[in-house]
């Protein structure tokens, strides 16, 4: 038996055996569902822009009433993070997944795309936790000032700094525990399978 | 416009022709979600790319790569059971009907689950009668390569198989 004389085993298996009202139903149930996914995903992504859109007005508005130097500085801070991060993200969702082009374009393009979402989680600190949490801290802490412009700390502005700080640390680990866990056996996963494809 | 009214047809005739190739395709990517959710995303990514379409490729090249590359990444999400899933469950439970070639056609999926993904994939397209060099397209390898894997998966099986004549 030669391997040749599957080509009529193939042919069989592969042949449809499914009638043309249910290949219709399906079809029209495609349409819908890709239609609803991708409004989803529209809605998602208008949802993670606007968010930062409309906070920006508000850190406007009390820019102009601010009660502090220091809550000044933070509002700056925190206008220029609903700027940055929106723009960061917008940009990390850039790279395509090019299902038309061959498996290993595909192959590359997800690497890539892996590969910045590693970056991304990895640079959380830098570019998401430690700008807000510099905003959030320099406006609160300027709230209350004494008379010289000095802050005033209050048992309950320290509650406030300790709460923002454990969930920024857990913001923080579990972003570090996802790509440990995921997204670096996704990228060998990736690499191993690209590997395989420059065998010879 | 609905799909039914413009590209129903062409796209209609295309799943109609393929769809025994996009199951199978399904079947061997489904590990820990059912076939159905992958051939789902095979038809969905088939009908967005369809519009873009433009005949620059053969239907099979662009098939094959949109349905491989889909299941591919279909191994890294999960996916929930829709109205459109058990409507395709229909579609899945297709069983191949006994007769003399349903020993070889075992001696087939044996030996495709013996194969890493990328050799099964060219056994696949070389089955379908696919030149090296649309295989070559499909997967993105030499076309040299291509062969020599070829040459490679009949060498296998025939170590496999020979005289089993069944």
């Amino acid at each position: 038996m030669k391997l040749d004389d599957l080509r009529i085993v193939w042919s069989k298996e592969v042949e449809s055996e499914v009638s043309d009202s249910s290949i219709s139903n399906v079809l029209s149930m495609i349409e819908s569902e890709t239609g609803k996914m991708d409004k989803t995903i529209r809605r998602r992504d208008l949802l993670e822009t606007t968010t930062a859109l409309f906070l920006l007005p508000v850190w406007f508005w009390k820019l102009f009433d601010s009660p502090s130097m220091i809550s000044t500085l933070g509002l700056i801070v925190l206008i220029l993070s609903c700027i940055f991060i929106p723009v960061k993200l917008w940009k990390s969702k850039q790279v395509g997944n090019r299902l038309t082009g061959s498996t290993r374009d595909f192959l590359e393009s997800e690497r890539v795309k892996l590969e910045n979402q590693i970056g991304m989680l990895s640079s959380v600190f830098w570019w998401y936790l430690l700008p807000l949490s510099s905003g959030i801290f320099l406006f609160s802490l300027g709230v209350k000032v004494d008379i010289n412009g000095a802050p005033i700390i209050t048992n309950g502005l320290l509650v406030y700094y300790m709460i923002c700080f454990i969930f920024m640390v857990l913001v923080y680990y579990m972003n570090k525990r996802s790509v440990n866990k995921k997204f670096i056996p996704l990228l060998q996963q990736i690499n191993s399978q690209i590997k395989e494809l420059d065998e010879d | 416009m609905a799909l039914s009214e413009v590209m129903d047809p062409t796209f209609e005739q295309i799943i109609n022709q393929n769809i025994g190739r996009l199951r199978y395709i399904a079947k061997r990517y489904a590990n820990d979600f059912d076939a159905e959710d992958v051939l789902q995303e095979i038809l969905m990514q088939l009908w967005r790319s369809f519009e873009s379409f433009k005949g620059d490729s053969s239907i099979s090249t662009w098939m094959y790569r949109i349905a491989l590359n889909t299941s591919i990444s279909m191994v890294r999400k999960s996916v929930k059971q829709s109205k459109l899933q058990i409507q395709l469950q229909g579609i899945m439970s297709y069983e191949i009907q006994p007769g003399p070639e349903s020993c070889q056609a075992e001696i087939l999926e044996n030996f495709m689950e013996s194969l890493k993904d990328i050799d099964a994939n060219i056994l696949m397209m070389y089955l379908d009668g696919l030149s090296s060099q649309s295989i070559s397209d499909v997967t993105g390898m030499a076309s040299n390569t291509v062969s020599v894997r070829i040459s490679r998966i009949k060498k296998l099986f025939e170590s496999k198989y020979i005289g089993n004549e069944s």
